[in-house]
């Protein structure tokens, strides 16, 4: 992900994303017991739609700023308001010329399994690659030096990004 | 030739006199890491050369050790290559190649420093190498290739005369072959005269290989700067080999010290070699002819008090000597001045012993002989100190089997030991070749310039050709890694840095041609029009 936010752009990550409702501490009641299919919900209560958000929580990993790429955090936090962008594939490819975002992930406490979402991130990046092997082989060699301390979670690594 | 330069890794540690470890890229697999080979380290100033001396292997956490990863998923065990498991090589860093003003000068440099952390290491090129031993010239003899390479190793032939030098390697690892290159190294560069004790008539005329094949000698490759001398005439006729001299010593020729020398293999004692001294300077020249005539010691002339047994043992001992075919009472015609008269000429002589390879025959003749010619050659260059006239031409002895001349109980007392320590004032060397070398002196060996050892695998051998060289522990592993044929390691003063060589191709009809200088050729031709 990105926020366009020029001339500073903040690259970041996905870890979490959650659907609730509009008001905290009240839980969407089960419905549709009448209905044929999950559409017909909606369409027999489209209220729901605006009663109903859907968040997701982004680590910064990097930014870019005057088209230099860095990959380290950026200097201010996004601006409330700033529009966020899904990142083309071409960008995931400049982005991941570099692997040292992976050492912001692993040190970042995020409540998510950090080893799940390397291996997702990886998983994904590794899509806009046509030698995809190549890309694995190298992010996975970059990953057995980070956590050259800790075989178990770099075993767990390795397992999920194979293939 | 693709592996040209390639980045091996690069320096983790190390110091300068254990040499630097070098961590292994992940793209340089450890298995072709071979120890023997050239590096090339690129400090941040100075370039340096190096061998590799050993190779290792690492991991970064212990427990990976224990608990190995599931390397059959090709992904993991391609990932964790060089990562968290590497190979490490063990480099001794031995000459800087460029960086600083002295190699620009005077070409490489021994080091008195290492290349600071993570300088790159790379697989040294052809042209370092030809920088590092120079090209074939008047000078220097193209001896083999390093391992791998095509890049031709040369002895620097002028240097090597200057000193005392061995050939060692166990029995069929190629000694009587890289003796012969370098003896026609010596003759083609004209460096020094050689005599050659040639023990089993390989080196003068053509001998079988141990394939069987025909290999030729000196002296059907250079026939006008070989003569051959024998003392078995009839052995040579039969192997059809046009001798120039037939060897015979007079009784009178043999002196007392050539008795010593022969004690242990004659089964003298201490008293009989006593014996000797006193007989002689009663009775003379012909001392040898006296003794071996008394029927015991009622016949000892007055004032001579010489026991019955150490008589008898003496007699005994003499006799075995007497019954050599190639002692006469009478010689006709002097050995000594024959040899030097040719060595003067700037011919090479090479001794055949024919039949007699007896040891008592090899070392009587040849520390006879070489008593004399040394002491001949003494005199010619005090000569030309004191009339500041030409000294004599460089002379290089060539002996086998040298424990039996060099073995620390008669090195004191030969001929051998004496040329081995003196070195060069008196412009003789010697080229001693020897299977066992642990039996040699070890003051003569340390005074040796340029040793090249095939494989050795006693201990004691392969510690007692490495006395005296500084990184002794690492060049122990690469001789005993040594293939059992054509590979020898060569270090000392004729080359700038310790190399291991597959020696130069000998035997074939090409390989001949090659040696024979290009002017030669076209002389022979010239004679075929």
């Amino acid at each position: 992900m990105k926020t366009r936010d020029l001339p500073l752009e903040l690259y970041g990550i996905v870890y979490n994303a959650a659907t609730t409702s509009l008001e905290p501490g009240r839980r969407p009641i089960a419905r549709g017991r009448e209905e044929k299919t999950e559409e017909d919900i909606y369409r027999s209560s489209p209220q729901l739609l605006k009663l109903l958000k859907s968040e997701f929580e982004v680590v910064v990993v990097g930014h870019k700023l005057d088209d230099k790429l860095c990959h380290y955090l950026p200097p201010t936090p996004a601006r409330i308001h700033s529009f966020v962008y899904q990142c083309p594939p071409e960008e995931v490819k400049e982005f991941s010329q570099s692997f040292d975002f992976l050492n912001i992930i692993i040190n970042a406490r995020l409540p998510v399994s950090t080893e799940e979402l390397i291996s997702a991130c990886i998983r994904q990046m590794s899509q806009a690659y046509e030698d995809r092997h190549a890309f694995l082989v190298a992010a996975g060699k970059e990953l057995a030096i980070l956590l050259s301390g800790n075989l178990n979670q770099l075993k767990a690594i390795l397992g999920r990004i194979r293939g | 030739m693709t592996q040209e330069n390639q980045r091996l890794g690069i320096v983790v540690s190390g110091s300068l006199g254990k040499g630097v470890e070098v961590r292994l890229d992940s793209s340089a697999s450890v298995e072709d890491m071979v120890v023997g080979r050239f590096v090339t380290i690129e400090g941040q100033k100075r370039r340096f050369f190096g061998m590799i001396t050993d190779v290792s292997l690492g991991v970064t956490d212990q427990k990976l050790s224990l608990t190995p990863p599931d390397v059959s998923d090709p992904f993991i065990a391609e990932v964790i290559a060089g990562t968290s498991t590497f190979g490490t090589l063990h480099v001794s860093p031995s000459l800087v190649i460029s960086g600083d003003v002295a190699t620009m000068l005077e070409g490489p440099q021994p080091v008195k420093t290492i290349p600071s952390h993570f300088s790159v290491v790379k697989l040294a090129s052809q042209r370092d190498v030809e920088l590092v031993f120079g090209t074939e010239d008047e000078k220097r003899f193209f001896i083999g290739t390093p391992l791998d390479m095509e890049t031709k190793v040369c002895l620097n032939l002028e240097e090597f005369v200057k000193r005392s030098n061995g050939v060692f390697g166990k029995s069929g690892t190629g000694k009587t072959f890289l003796t012969r290159l370098l003896l026609i190294g010596m003759l083609q560069k004209g460096t020094a005269v050689n005599l050659v004790f040639d023990m089993h008539s390989e080196y003068g005329w053509e001998s079988r290989d141990e394939r069987g094949r025909r290999v030729k000698a000196l002296k059907q490759l250079f026939s006008s700067q070989v003569a051959v001398f024998t003392l078995d005439e009839e052995s040579s006729r039969r192997r059809r080999v046009s001798t120039d001299f037939v060897v015979r010593i007079g009784y009178d020729e043999i002196e007392p010290e050539d008795i010593a020398l022969l004690r242990q293999t004659l089964n003298l004692t201490e008293l009989a070699v006593e014996a000797v001294y006193q007989l002689s300077g009663r009775f003379g020249k012909s001392w040898l002819q006296d003794t071996l005539n008394l029927k015991g010691t009622e016949e000892l002339p007055e004032g001579l008090n010489i026991h019955e047994g150490t008589l008898q043992n003496l007699q005994r001992g003499l006799a075995t000597i007497g019954r050599l075919p190639f002692l006469v009472s009478d010689a006709p015609d002097n050995a000594v001045k024959r040899i030097l008269e040719y060595l003067d000429r700037g011919i090479n002589v090479i001794l055949e012993f024919g039949r007699y390879t007896d040891i008592t025959a090899y070392i009587l003749v040849a520390n006879l002989l070489t008593r004399r010619i040394h002491a001949r050659y003494r005199e010619g260059m005090e000569r030309a100190i004191g009339e500041a006239t030409a000294p004599p031409r460089p002379l290089v002895i060539t002996i086998e089997e040298a424990h039996r001349f060099l073995n620390p109980e008669v090195a004191s007392q030969t001929i051998f030991g004496t040329i081995a320590r003196e070195m060069r004032k008196y412009n003789v060397t010697l080229l001693v070749v020897d299977q066992r070398p642990s039996g040699i002196d070890s003051e003569v060996m340390s005074q040796m310039g340029t040793k090249i050892t095939c494989l050795l695998d006693d201990e004691r051998d392969v510690d007692s050709v490495l006395t005296g060289v500084p990184n002794k522990s690492e060049l122990k592993s690469v001789l005993s890694k040594l293939e059992s044929k054509q590979q020898a390691l060569i270090f000392g003063h004729a080359v700038p840095v310790a190399v291991v060589v597959r020696t130069r191709e000998y035997g074939s009809a090409q390989s001949y041609k090659d040696f024979i200088p290009k002017e030669a050729e076209k002389d022979i031709e010239k004679l075929w029009e």
